[in-house]
């Protein structure tokens, strides 16, 4: 049996109070529900209330929100999504925070290591034009008004990245100020995928 | 899932082995399918098909295609290239760990 637009809306708009948010996992989440729904109407006969409330006491433990400490504690997620998000975002912060973390050590032992002056504008140079670079991808993301767990992984960066910008230009340091832009250039790549593939999801959404 | 840790390591070589050979396929239709083959003796659960599938897009093993069916969106998978490259690898890997638990539980049965 086929649902009407009604309940289909209605079944979106409980997911979205759940905070299912994410448009590319909540498209399928809330197939899968209409598919049993159906399911259970029809074999069974039951009413559509009756079906919603066997099928969301079943996914009741998948719904329930959860937090993981990689994801920012300030956020919660139904279960179901802090597992797949987890997964994506493991290699990308370790990655980039392991490989500024050890250059990073390694510059700062190194206590002999000098930076010209004009070293220095060089690396501040190439700062402001990442941030700008940063700002701008962020800037046509929003625009979309979609968020998807590809625009979170951009986000998660973006205000850490910010602050330290910032804060960048009160240091001293050179290799602090190395660590930093290595930081932006070490993120770079994933900003990019990451941009590429919301836009590529947005597409795909926008098509049908 | 059933019997957990058994199938738990399987799950992603039974994905890849139903999108070989079904072409393209959604979640619900997954789980289903799965259903129908072991006559309900195994139940992929959402909680575990779900994470799979997105690791698999992830690691660009699966590719996502969406459509409007039934007044709603619907996200089918299906393998890429370098997926059935994959699937071809993960299958003879299965089918030797099968072998292998074979001759060691059953040796008689074992060839």
């Amino acid at each position: 049996m086929r649902l009407t637009s009604e309940q289909i809306d209605l079944i979106n708009r409980y997911l979205e109070q759940r905070n299912l948010k994410f448009v590319d996992l909540k498209v399928e989440i809330a197939d899968h529900i209409l598919c049993e729904i159906e399911s259970e109407i029809t074999t069974n006969n039951s009413s559509f209330e009756e079906s919603c409330k066997l099928v969301f006491e079943r996914w009741e433990p998948e719904l329930r929100e959860s937090k993981k400490w990689l994801l920012g504690l300030e956020n919660s997620f139904p279960k179901i999504v802090v597992k797949s998000l987890f997964n994506k975002v493991l290699f990308h912060y370790s990655f980039v925070l392991l490989t500024v973390l050890l250059v990073g050590i390694l510059l700062a032992l190194k206590s002999e290591i000098h930076f010209s002056d004009r070293m220095l504008s060089i690396f501040k140079s190439a700062l402001v034009f990442f941030g700008i670079v940063y700002f701008l991808l962020r800037r046509n993301m929003n625009k979309t008004k979609v968020v998807t767990t590809y625009s979170f992984q951009f986000e998660y960066f973006y205000f850490p990245i910010l602050l330290v910008f910032v804060y960048l230009f009160i240091l001293k340091q050179s290799f602090v100020q190395l660590s930093l832009l290595l930081f932006f250039v070490v993120n770079l790549p994933f900003a990019f995928y990451f941009y590429y593939k919301h836009f590529q999801m947005v597409k795909k959404f926008s098509k049908v | 899932m059933k019997n957990s840790q058994l199938y738990k390591g399987s799950l992603v070589t039974i994905i890849m082995k139903l999108l070989e050979e079904n072409g393209r396929m959604y979640g619900y239709e997954i789980t289903q399918k799965v259903k129908e083959i072991t006559k309900g003796d195994l139940n992929i659960t959402e909680g575990a098909l779900y994470p799979a599938l997105h690791k698999l897009e992830a690691d660009g093993l699966l590719d996502v295609e969406v459509e409007k069916v039934d007044n709603r969106m619907r996200k089918y998978y299906k393998l890429t290239e370098k997926g059935t490259t994959e699937t071809v690898n993960r299958l003879a890997e299965l089918e030797d760990f099968i072998k292998n638990m074979q001759s060691i539980v059953n040796p008689k049965l074992s060839y």
